[in-house]
């Protein structure tokens, strides 16, 4: 069972993994316990997900304790027509998080608190080029002055692998919209961005 | 001259059209996912949270789980007693129903003898 570790990549270990969610919410809806094992499937990825909006480890603590009791209360009524539980948790917090930016808009405390740190924490090596962490650390502030859609597109995209069909059920618009919104989330990113930090690829000279 | 056809997505962007070649949207995919997912990955909370927030779910889908079982035991009690009333109603009714017929059946005989 993956709990922790890297998500599924192969087409058969994703539909494993579907099929034993499917019966883990099937039995969620009779049995306590069995919530528990969702939970704890989800709930690092649904706190990276706040604390990615939120750079702030209390605010992204207490939206994810919101996202499960609204999931708790919500499982008995939720049925897969079509929207994976994945993407129904997502949407969950997506929802919170959209909440989360109106009552930012009109008490603004958002910081980028911690990214030096983050950025050492996961890199875990002392000798890492600064040049790199430099970069890396620009890239973060421009995903961080991103809209909300956007940056919820961008963590769903390349943070859960998720696939358009289902980002398009999170956010709760069709696919051709996120394609769209995909594409001008990368050229806006390349224009702020320029394209040093291509690391040398010459595709735009052409 | 040879002309070279690419396969290119436009999008609108402000008043223009950006014209975005796959090779192009490929290498920006490649480099902000190489740059960006170990950053936006990084968030874990802390095991004392993970830990309390778990407590607390199974706290409180144990006490909706009870509240559910407690709901239909009294949605049973209520359809037993509902249907325990039904039946002695309808024996009422029938007991009723007889001895209204009994007493017609009673003065019916006396006018005929009378």
């Amino acid at each position: 069972m993956w709990l922790y570790g890297p998500k599924p990549d192969s087409e058969s270990e994703k539909e494993a993994e579907s099929a034993e969610i499917r019966q883990l919410v099937a039995r969620a809806k009779a049995e306590p316990e069995a919530f528990g094992q969702l939970y704890q499937r989800y709930v690092r990825r649904i706190y990276n997900y706040h604390y990615q909006f939120t750079r702030h480890r209390e605010e992204a603590e207490d939206l994810t304790s919101r996202t499960f009791f609204q999931a708790l209360r919500g499982i008995s009524t939720y049925h897969d027509r079509g929207l994976p539980f994945q993407a129904w948790l997502f949407r969950i917090a997506h929802n919170l998080i959209a909440n989360w930016y109106r009552d930012q808009s009109r008490h603004p405390v958002i910081g980028l608190d911690g990214l030096d740190d983050e950025m050492h924490a996961e890199e875990g090596n002392p000798q890492a080029d600064l040049a790199e962490r430099e970069r890396q650390k620009e890239l973060l502030q421009l995903f961080s002055g991103l809209p909300e859609d956007r940056k919820t597109l961008l963590l769903l995209k390349f943070v859960e692998k998720m696939p358009n069909a289902e980002i398009a059920k999170v956010l709760g618009r069709s696919e051709g919209a996120i394609k769209v919104l995909y594409h001008r989330t990368l050229l806006g990113l390349r224009e702020k961005a320029g394209s040093e930090w291509l690391g040398g690829e010459d595709v735009f000279e052409a | 001259m040879s002309l070279r056809l690419e396969p290119t997505v436009s999008i609108k962007h402000g008043n223009t059209w950006e014209k975005l070649t796959l090779a192009q949207q490929a290498a920006l995919e490649g480099a902000w996912a190489s740059a960006l997912t170990p950053a936006l990955s990084a968030g874990r909370p802390s095991s004392q949270f993970a830990t309390q927030l778990s407590q607390q779910l199974s706290a409180a889908a144990r006490k909706a789980w009870e509240a559910q079982q407690r709901h239909e035991r009294q949605l049973r009690t209520a359809s037993l007693v509902g249907g325990l009333f039904s039946v002695v109603g309808g024996v009422v009714v029938w007991l009723l129903w007889r001895q209204r017929h009994k007493t017609e059946h009673a003065s019916a005989t006396k006018l005929s003898v009378a």
